[in-house]
């Protein structure tokens, strides 16, 4: 059996701070083998990234850490800075989550990439020029030699990552330590550098220690798993086993608040769709009876008009008189009481939409009808009156809430700016949305601080329903929380909706979101419109290659079948060219 | 690039034409009559007052003097001249070399002091060093100019003799304690500026990225975290720069230095309008021209900043 190449024991961690020492780690103990990807999940608070970063020596200064980490038998703790130094890049890299701020702005990617050979004297001069444009070449940067000289901002996201990527294996690293390497990236992105890092991985036999959340993501890449909680190993074992057969408790529960992306065939499709049937036929009869809903007789003539209608919308950016086309051709209807999800990723306008609705951006061309009436070319007394009709949840509930009000005035907020109710009535209302989010009413005098991200985000729905509007757009609500507090912020929400009835317009690039909650299922890529049908249809039943490029590429937490389904997106790939 | 520095400079001919405008204004507002004034308590016949107001546009309505002013500028690079008639770019001929000579001691002393303060109290944070830097800055600030001023002519001046209390005729060393006067605040504001931005710098992503890379703490510090802290240094010092001619109507007054300063405040209670307007119009004129170099270093400082 090999040596391994790298081991925690026994590791503990506390940061000392102005309210006494906190213990991040509690004992953790698990080892690297060369050639393996070893997962560590657990949600925030975990413990997970304090833990692997203890073998970088990265940690901040007011955290003492107890144990050993051993680097091929080298206890990195006891490291001189020089002999630490040494070893940062050359014998163990990381990859970090954001590759958006990973990177130093200001200098030429080829400076940050030949400093990074420089420092280990692995090359000089032209000669580390020159290895620094093979390994741009080789996590895949097309033209390596001419895009080498441009800075950071010039590339994608995803292409970041690579160069973030280039640089962690400029040395040769026996391990690379991967903090959440793909959770700000597109699925179809992910899918990429996950491919690219598992390519690598077999080609140097490099030890992966990837930190993650995404149950997806381990069982795509990991061999073995580590999960923890509250700075403690819970559980660990081959991926197979825990994913398959979890004996801890709270990593049942993790698997169980997955998400879940079903395909085909799913036993609890069957169910739903049964439901789906009745409501879909219930929509036509009362569409039957009072005319289409969605003909240009709006107002008094037909008395259920859509929640939401786009009739040829474009949307656009203006910037010094210049204008940049962000949305084409947007047509959708959103009916009382529907949700639709609209799915897209990263630039594909989605959130655009969004703000249009919300009467943050003009249209530029085409009709938005909220409840029958063409929103931009209202009236501003009436547009004002018609906005009461929309609520809204934004997607980080720590941005969205003013730090300075109270949680009451949070809430009661819309109706002092429509001069609804008095004191009284706005508090009484205030206490029954927060039942209604179940939380208790004596958060009322709080501050968003001091919530919990689960907590905020109710707080947040709570706000979008003061008004009882008709139409809800939810922009991304769920991402920003850990998994198992979107399943219950998940499971509100739905509950929410068949309780006050409202539709919602569901902006989300998480396809299984989207599958859990939506009716319907409109996909956008570049600002145009690529499918939209039933939930079902789009996401089981994909017409367009699009849709099926981003289905396949969506992970599942099943190592076989997300085995099955890498094929299946490679073949899907090479169909396509 | 060209378009936006042509677009830059066009933007130069309001701003100045304004500013002259509002400057020429409360020169006409001023109450009093100039030739009066210039005459003292010695009589003067009313041909030759009336000889003098007709030289000097004086009976003209206000907006016709400022348009003839203007024209002469235009048409011919006449700023006008003194009631003596004296011509105000021979005066600022003489005196510009001084407030320069001020303005770049001042420049060199604020931005060493300032920045080097500023990194060295980031690096040791918290720490006795970074403490003196907090508390000695807030001073710095806090005192209004003439009290530093005053301090500085009584202790390096008259106790310990090292510089000259007041004057031009010691070459550069005239110069230190007028320019260290000046420098206070701005080294001040400097100072926790680049404090407080190196921190946030040292703090950020990518130079955790460099860490992990196994450069050197001092490399780490120099090549990436100093470069882009000190993007908005650059800023504060071009707008300091530009408005330290503002500063220097009080500074040489408390040491006596014949520069621009000096000379517009004497002239304002002298109403000698075609000076008062000739010299700030040069104030202006140097403050958007530094605000418009300041954009384009910032641009080549930091590559994502592109100018169209």
């Amino acid at each position: 059996m090999p040596a391994p190449v790298l081991s925690y024991k026994d590791i503990r961690v506390s940061f000392a701070t102005e309210f006494g020492d906190v213990d991040a780690v509690k004992g953790v103990s698990f080892e690297v083998m060369p050639g393996e990807v070893v997962a560590v999940v657990g949600e925030s608070g975990s413990g997970k990234s304090v833990t692997s970063s203890t073998a970088m020596g990265l940690l901040p200064e007011n955290a003492s850490v107890e144990g050993e980490v051993l680097l091929e038998g080298r206890n990195v703790l006891k490291m001189s800075t020089a002999e630490l130094r040494r070893l940062r890049g050359s014998d163990i890299s990381m990859v970090f989550q954001e590759p958006m701020t990973a990177l130093n702005p200001v200098l030429r990617v080829s400076d940050q990439l030949v400093e990074a050979l420089q420092v280990h004297e692995v090359a000089f001069g032209s000669e580390a020029l020159e290895k620094a444009i093979e390994l741009l070449e080789r996590v895949g940067i097309p033209e390596a030699r001419t895009k080498i000289r441009q800075y950071p901002h010039q590339f994608s996201g995803g292409q970041r990552q690579r160069i973030v990527i280039a640089m962690a294996i400029a040395c040769g690293p026996k391990v690379i330590i991967a903090d959440e390497p793909t959770t700000a990236l597109d699925v179809t992105v992910q899918a990429e550098i996950l491919d690219l890092l598992r390519e690598l991985k077999q080609e140097l036999n490099t030890g992966i220690l990837l930190i993650t959340h995404n149950m997806g993501v381990v069982a795509d890449m990991a061999d073995r798993v580590v999960v923890m909680l509250n700075g403690e190993v819970v559980e660990t074992g081959p991926v197979a086993k825990i994913l398959g057969h979890p004996e801890h408790p709270y990593t049942r529960r993790l698997l169980a608040a997955m998400p879940l992306l079903r395909e085909a065939g799913d036993p609890s499709l069957e169910l739903e769709q049964e439901q789906e049937r009745v409501s879909v036929s219930e929509r036509a009869a009362s569409e039957a009876r009072h005319g289409t809903a969605t003909g240009k007789g709006s107002g008094a003539a037909s008395p259920v008009p859509a929640a939401l209608e786009a009739k040829d919308v474009a949307l656009e950016y203006k910037f010094r008189r210049k204008a940049t086309r962000v949305v084409h051709d947007l047509n959708f209807i959103v009916q009382p009481g529907e949700i639709m999800g609209l799915v897209g990723e990263s630039g594909s306008g989605k959130s655009t939409v969004a703000k249009a609705v919300l009467g943050l951006l003009d249209v530029a061309e085409g009709e938005l009808r909220v409840r029958g009436e063409n929103m931009p070319t209202l009236p501003s007394k009436q547009k004002k009156a018609l906005k009461r009709e929309i609520g809204v949840v934004f997607q980080d509930p720590a941005a969205s809430l003013d730090p300075r009000f109270p949680i009451g005035d949070i809430i009661t907020e819309p109706m002092v700016v429509h001069k609804e109710g008095d004191k009284n009535s706005r508090m009484a209302r205030a206490r029954e949305l927060l039942d209604a989010v179940r939380l208790p009413s004596s958060v009322l005098n709080r501050y968003p601080h001091e919530l919990s991200g689960g907590q905020r985000q109710r707080i947040s729905i709570a706000r979008a329903l003061t008004l009882n509007p008709t139409l809800l757009i939810a922009d991304e609500p769920t991402s920003a929380l850990d998994v198992s507090v979107q399943a219950a912020v998940l499971e509100l929400f739905s509950e929410l909706q068949q309780h006050y009835g409202f539709a919602c317009l569901f902006v989300s690039h998480d396809l299984a979101v989207v599958d859990s909650l939506a009716h319907k299922v409109l996909v956008m890529q570049n600002g145009r419109t690529v499918e939209q049908g039933t939930t079902d249809q789009v996401l089981r039943h994909a017409k367009e290659s699009y849709t099926q490029q981003l289905l396949a590429a969506a992970p599942v937490p099943n190592p076989e079948v997300q085995a099955r389904r890498r094929t299946e997106r490679q073949r899907l790939l090479a169909a396509l060219g | 690039m060209t378009r936006y520095i042509i677009r830059r400079l066009l933007q130069f001919i309001p701003v100045i034409l304004i500013s002259t405008l509002i400057v020429y204004a409360l020169v006409f507002a001023i109450p009093g009559d100039p030739i009066r004034a210039l005459a003292g308590d010695r009589p003067m016949s009313d041909a030759v007052r009336e000889t003098l107001r007709e030289q000097y546009n004086l009976d003209d309505p206000f907006l016709i003097q400022y348009f003839k002013y203007i024209w002469g500028i235009v048409t011919a690079l006449d700023f006008g001249s003194t009631f003596n008639g004296r011509p105000v770019t021979d005066i600022i001929e003489q005196r510009l070399p001084v407030t320069a000579t001020l303005a770049l001691v001042t420049l060199v002393i604020q931005t060493l002091m300032g920045i080097i303060a500023g990194i060295l109290a980031a690096l040791y944070r918290d720490r006795f060093f970074d403490r003196f830097v907090q508390v000695s800055t807030v001073a710095m600030v806090a005192l209004p100019t003439l009290v530093i001023g005053f301090l500085l002519q009584l202790i390096f001046g008259l106790n310990l003799g090292w510089f000259p209390i007041a004057g031009v005729n010691n070459g550069v060393s005239s110069y230190i304690l007028p320019a260290l006067t000046m420098a206070a605040v701005s080294t001040g504001i400097l100072a926790r500026l680049v404090r407080s931005e190196l921190l946030d710098s040292l703090k950020s992503d990518y130079v955790r990225t460099a860490t992990a890379k196994g450069m050197k703490r001092s490399r780490v510090i120099t090549r990436h975290g100093l470069r882009n802290s000190l993007i908005p240094a650059v800023t504060f010092i071009g707008a300091d720069l530009a408005s330290m001619l503002g500063g220097s109507i009080i500074v040489e007054t408390i040491f006596n230095l014949p520069g621009l300063g000096q000379q517009v405040f004497a002239s304002i209670q002298g109403q000698e309008g075609t000076v008062v307007v000739g010299i700030v119009t040069l104030f202006v004129l140097f403050f958007v021209v530094i605000n418009l170099i300041v954009d384009l270093l910032y641009g080549l400082l930091d590559p994502r900043i592109r100018y169209e």
